[in-house]
């Protein structure tokens, strides 16, 4: 996605053209639906953080300053948005969900669950094991294959530590799948 | 020094087997950026893995939800469109209906019946994502759009309509949409002929970046001049300036 085309869409938002931020909810709501289910385990909580990333996103459209991307401001919110979520105390903390390693399971039509993509389970169950830090991170700069740079800033670190950061949790990951005999051929 | 004089470092690695020293010196390699996930066969595998595998697909009531709270932002609601929204609500619940009635089967086991039910719920999909793009508010017609997003084919009526929206609707964001609903059905012949003839029809800047930007991923020949020769003679000197950068970096 071109970030051009990302601030000169919040460039509407902010002059009051709020259907604009329909144009950046078809582009990310995939990736930050995924972010929050690898996050929280919960699906219905992961639909109600979208949702509040995107009101955020037009009620705080003007602090956006079009100086760095808009997915890196947007990944902001949503962080903040999932840790104001636990902080309220609401449904569970981070442990509690860390715990919750359930499958994920697949919305799709029952022809497609016949042929659902076993390797896909489970990953996505090992992600889930991973302690809440690494998880973000890894998932972070894999979805939207974000820059390390971008990561970095958005958590406040340097990019070389993210870089080191990222394959200890790749090879936390690798482990875990390795462990329950599931590895990924 | 090479990655060859490593080789023993990356071995021990992979082993699990590096002392503390050893694992300070593979960080701080990691950390210069003169080993990466590339370099380690089964990493690699698995970071593709990965890539592939982490987006979770988000159910239809995302949609549904998003599109009734931006609503609520925009917008005055008019007779025609609550009569509109009406016929919506009825062609939803029906789609509602239809879709237990699958469910119900299926579990029956009555394939043909379901291959049946799935044949009117695909065609009642249609009927109402094609009716909203009639809409009077932005937000129906986008909401519209973003149906295609749960159909796994567009007939050739969606795709007609789609590019109508594209070269006619008289909201840029919407024929933004509608550009970036037809990028996954452009090996279409009929698709790429026709977002390469919208090119003239547009005098926007957003909208003729994401045309670049969808043709650049269908076609790797796209040049700039190649879409500038395209673009209306008619755009205003401002539009064309604020074009330049953009699609110089697009294509």
């Amino acid at each position: 996605m071109n970030p051009l085309l990302d601030n000169a869409v919040m460039l509407q938002v902010q002059n009051g053209q709020v259907d604009a931020v329909s144009v950046l909810f078809e582009r990310y709501k995939k990736v930050l639906y995924s972010f929050f289910v690898h996050m929280s385990h919960d699906r219905m909580l992961s639909e109600d953080l979208v949702q509040n990333v995107f009101v955020r996103v037009i009620r705080y459209s003007k602090q956006f300053k079009g100086e760095g991307s808009f997915r890196a401001w947007m990944f902001t919110i949503a962080r903040n948005v999932l840790a104001d979520h636990y902080r309220k105390g609401s449904r569970m903390k981070f442990e509690e969900a860390n715990e919750q390693v359930e499958q994920i399971q697949s919305d799709d039509s029952p022809y497609e669950s016949l042929i659902q993509d076993e390797r896909k389970q489970l990953l996505h169950q090992a992600i889930g094991k991973l302690d809440h830090d690494k998880r973000e991170l890894l998932i972070l700069v894999k979805l939207q294959e974000m820059k390390y740079r971008e990561v970095a800033t958005m958590l406040d670190m340097n990019e070389s530590t993210v870089k080191v950061k990222v394959f200890r949790a790749m090879k936390e990951l690798q482990k875990i799948l390795h462990t329950s005999n599931h590895s990924i051929k | 020094m090479t990655k060859e004089n490593w080789k023993d470092l990356m071995e021990k690695y992979q082993r699990d087997q590096l002392n503390k020293e050893e694992q300070k010196k593979l960080d701080r390699l990691i950390a210069e950026g003169k080993l990466s996930l590339e370099d380690f066969e089964d990493l690699q595998k698995l970071d593709s893995e990965l890539s592939h595998h982490i987006l979770v697909d988000p159910p239809a009531t995302l949609d549904r939800r998003f599109y009734q709270s931006l609503h609520k932002f925009s917008t005055k609601n008019t007779s025609t469109v609550t009569i509109n929204r009406w016929i919506i609500g009825m062609a939803a619940s029906v789609l509602l209906l239809i879709g237990v009635g699958v469910g119900t089967l299926f579990n029956a086991g009555s394939n043909a019946k379901v291959l049946q039910l799935s044949g009117e719920m695909k065609a009642m999909r249609e009927m109402m994502m094609l009716s909203m793009l009639e809409q009077g508010s932005p937000s129906d017609r986008l909401k519209a759009v973003s149906l295609t997003g749960t159909m796994t084919e567009v007939s050739d009526r969606v795709s007609q309509a789609l590019l109508y929206r594209v070269n006619h609707d008289r909201n840029d964001n919407v024929r933004i949409a509608s550009i970036e609903a037809l990028r996954p059905y452009s090996q279409n012949p009929k698709v790429r002929e026709g977002l390469i003839e919208a090119i003239q029809h547009q005098q926007s800047p957003l909208v003729l970046l994401t045309l670049a930007e969808t043709l650049k991923s269908i076609d790797q020949q796209q040049t700039l001049e190649g879409f500038q020769n395209q673009m209306n003679k008619d755009i205003p000197q401002e539009v064309l300036r604020e074009l330049e950068t953009g699609l110089k970096d697009v294509l």
